[in-house]
């Protein structure tokens, strides 16, 4: 069985559970009163207003005027994030995180030990408010798919269990905007064929739909039947390790972006640290304000997970793009592939007493991270930290 | 101008000569070797912006002395397809004919005088060694450098001349080879310092006109070019440019250490039996050393494992160590197989060793698990 955690409207939740004179008021994490930036999260007294994540702060403020603003504290919302991972470790180690709020965990392993699923989703939202103080919605499904449905169908504090022989009948009276990968548009497609129900999309056969709707049929026919063989896989298994930031405003200044994308490399690698993983291939990644994207990759002489290193390789193609102070800049990425375990590496003839000294730099840097937040400390080229935009997570 | 030829002979000349251009230089003269028989030899010239060379040619008759421009392309093909044993090469004031028994081609004549000027080898002090070492230097290191680098100098081949000895290092920051021998200086020759690193583009080319004769090669080495000189044939390179990382400390002197002995042919038959299944990326192979034998094992996933055993002359403690099985491969594959070779080891973390008598050694740093 799968359980789908999702924590209720987290950033706001957070904040309002450290400063108890904003429960009950429409809050907004993102953006500014004056108008600037976009939502990150919101209330949900704010919610009420027609208020939705990534919404301009100025829409925001015109749907509700008397909202108040904060800062986001990314930092210090990965702090909380890892306490709810705990929380998620003493149940099961098979857990897949989506982002901070959000975690997909399998329990099929453990049930025996735990006790049935529906009591560790029961466990863990409780320890959930008494420990963190919050609460999450928890979907309990046979799988990914119509656990996380579950999930989302009674936010806020849910709880849906959906045994394996109620799937079909779960599933059947939803909309087929449920269905992951049915937008907008393709949801008007399907109501041109008489099918807006989960149920209604279960009684084609694969061949018509295949008719209608080409190579993407296979996967609305499975979904429509419950069926989703998609497994939970931990962060430890993962092919690849990245992390972005969108601005908040688009960026000009080289310099800007670049130490941006020092503070992604370093929490890149110290997740790489942290999973005793190293990398061979790195990433960059751009999105210009036009929203033209490119990607950059690298292989690198030797996989590694040192902070220098992948810097090294991160700022050579950040400077074989040539960009110029007048583009502007939406988005920038950085991610690491082709990992393997930590085992053996070849030594260097000639820089291993520099190689040595950079990992013991980084073992603290790691150290100081777990104690104090990874903010509390950073390279020389990340102080100059831009004031603006949003923290990247 | 008009000579005639005996084409293996003279065919051989070209294609060394022919190396240096290359076939889309931005002037299009260089694309040609230009013959000069205007002197007392006869010599072949071809350069680059890097490299240049000349060859003096024998068995070549004169009938009007001269110069003439011979296009690398279709002269070469016309030397390789011909079935004349030999040829006649005139050239015109618009047209370069050439002419055996059975065929004749013409081809348009380019003006020989703009050809730049290959300098002959006029230097007076310089380094002598014999073209049998020097054949040794470029092979037994050529294959450690790394052309990849971002650090341009691990490219070449560092050669170092000073009174009656030469080295030649090579290294890609992961295994280095030295080779060293007797050579002598002339005129006071030395080089100073390590900036005589050359590309191997040029050592490949040295070792090929120097061939299987036993001669003499000179060379000299200046600020920025190197010389080499044989009977026959000069060649100057310029120099790959970059800081050559200090390799001298690369070398250990250890006082306590363990020694290896073995030779060549058995000892890389089972480094070659246990890569068949390494690590495709890492290649290493884990050497366990025990008194009187070595036991060599690979072990990857999804592909398979492999124990190979081996008596070697070891009396020191087991020593368990993982070496990249091409780099030791590369260490074998340019000797024979019945030469003695030793393996100096002082731990798991620290470089081996491989040595043989004659003063040629490769460093081979190993895989350890990152600290």
């Amino acid at each position: 069985m799968i359980l789908h955690v999702d924590m209720d409207a987290f950033y706001a939740s957070v904040e309002q559970r450290d400063n108890p004179s904003l429960i009950g008021k429409p809050v907004i994490v993102g953006g500014s009163a004056d108008g600037r930036g976009v939502v990150a999260a919101s209330s949900y007294e704010a919610r009420k207003f027609g208020i939705f994540s990534a919404m301009s702060a100025h829409r925001a403020r015109q749907l509700c005027p008397t909202a108040i603003f904060i800062r986001p504290r990314i930092d210090y919302y990965a702090k909380v994030s890892r306490e709810l991972r705990q929380i998620f470790e003493e149940f099961t180690p098979i857990i897949e995180p989506l982002s901070l709020d959000e975690a997909f965990l399998d329990v099929t392993g453990c049930m025996q030990a735990k006790g049935s699923a529906v009591h560790i989703g029961r466990e863990i939202k409780s320890l959930v408010r008494e420990r963190l103080n919050l609460t999450a919605s928890v979907g309990v499904a046979p799988n990914k798919f119509v656990s996380k449905i579950a999930s989302d169908l009674e936010k806020p504090n849910g709880f849906v269990v959906v045994m394996p022989e109620q799937v079909q009948a779960f599933l059947d009276p939803l909309p087929v905007s449920r269905i992951w990968g049915v937008g907008k548009v393709k949801e008007q497609m399907f109501k041109r064929f008489a099918i807006s129900t989960i149920g209604q999309l279960r009684c084609m056969s694969l061949e018509t739909l295949q008719q209608l709707f080409g190579t993407s049929a296979e996967h609305y026919w499975t979904l429509s039947h419950g069926i989703d063989h998609r497994d939970v896989v931990p962060d430890r298994d993962a092919k690849s390790i990245s992390n972005e930031t969108t601005f908040a405003e688009d960026l000009h200044d080289t310099e800007d972006l670049k130490a941006w994308l020092v503070l992604l490399v370093e929490q890149v690698s110290q997740r790489l640290r942290r999973l005793d993983r190293i990398g061979k291939t790195i990433e960059l990644k751009i999105r210009f304000a036009s929203f033209k994207t490119i990607t950059r990759s690298l292989t690198l002489r030797r996989p590694t997970n040192v902070t220098k290193e992948l810097l090294e390789g991160a700022l050579q193609v950040f400077s074989s793009q040539h960009l110029h102070d007048q583009e502007s800049i939406r988005l920038i990425g950085f991610g690491v592939s082709n990992l393997s375990p930590d085992g053996l590496v070849q030594l260097e003839l000639f820089d291993q007493a520099e190689r040595e000294q950079q990992k013991s730099i980084d073992k603290v840097t790691d150290e100081i991270a777990k104690k104090f937040g990874k903010h509390a400390l950073h390279r020389a080229t990340a102080v100059k930290k831009p004031s603006k935009g949003n923290e990247p997570e | 101008m008009k000579i005639s030829f005996s084409r293996p002979s003279f065919a051989q000349a070209f294609q060394i000569a022919s190396a240096v251009t290359s076939p889309r230089s931005p002037k299009e003269i260089l694309t040609n070797v230009k013959v000069d028989a205007s002197g007392e030899k006869v010599t072949l010239m071809a350069t680059d912006s890097e490299a240049g060379i000349r060859i003096d040619l024998e068995d070549v008759e004169v009938m009007v002395p001269g110069k003439a421009l011979l296009p690398v392309l279709r002269f070469g093909n016309i030397l390789r397809e011909s079935s004349d044993d030999r040829l006649v090469v005139e050239s015109s004031e618009n047209q370069l004919d050439i002419s055996g028994s059975q065929s004749e081609f013409h081809l348009p004549n380019v003006n020989p005088d703009a050809f730049p000027t290959v300098a002959p080898f006029v230097e007076e002090s310089y380094f002598e060694v014999s073209s049998k070492l020097f054949r040794e230097l470029v092979r037994r290191t050529v294959f450690a450098t790394d052309t990849e680098s971002t650090r341009y100098a691990l490219g070449g081949v560092l050669l170092e001349m000073n009174g009656e000895e030469i080295i030649a290092v090579a290294t890609d920051g992961r295994r280095l080879a030295k080779m060293s021998g007797p050579g002598k200086s002339v005129g006071g020759f030395q080089t100073s310092g390590s900036n005589v690193i050359v590309p191997i583009k040029t050592l490949s080319l040295m070792e090929k006109s120097i061939g299987d004769n036993d001669e003499v090669v000179q060379i000299a080495a200046r600020q920025n070019d190197i010389l080499v000189r044989t009977q026959r044939c000069m060649i100057f390179s310029r120099l790959v440019e970059g800081r050559y990382p200090n390799w001298r400390q690369v070398i250990p002197s250890r006082t306590e250490s363990y020694n290896v002995g073995s030779i060549v042919g058995p000892f890389f038959t089972s480094v070659r039996q246990a890569s068949i299944v390494a690590d495709q990326e890492s290649r290493g192979v884990e050497f366990n050393f025990q008194t009187g034998n070595v036991t060599m094992q690979t072990a990857t996933a999804n592909v398979g494992e492999s124990t190979v055993q081996l008596p070697v002359a070891y009396d020191g403690p087991e020593m368990k160590m993982t070496l990249n099985g091409s780099y030791v491969g590369d260490f074998f594959r340019v000797l024979e197989p019945n030469t003695n070779f030793s393996i100096n080891l002082s731990s798991n973390t620290e470089p081996a060793i491989f040595k043989l008598e004659d003063g040629y050694l490769n460093v081979i740093m190993p895989m350890a698990r990152d600290r």
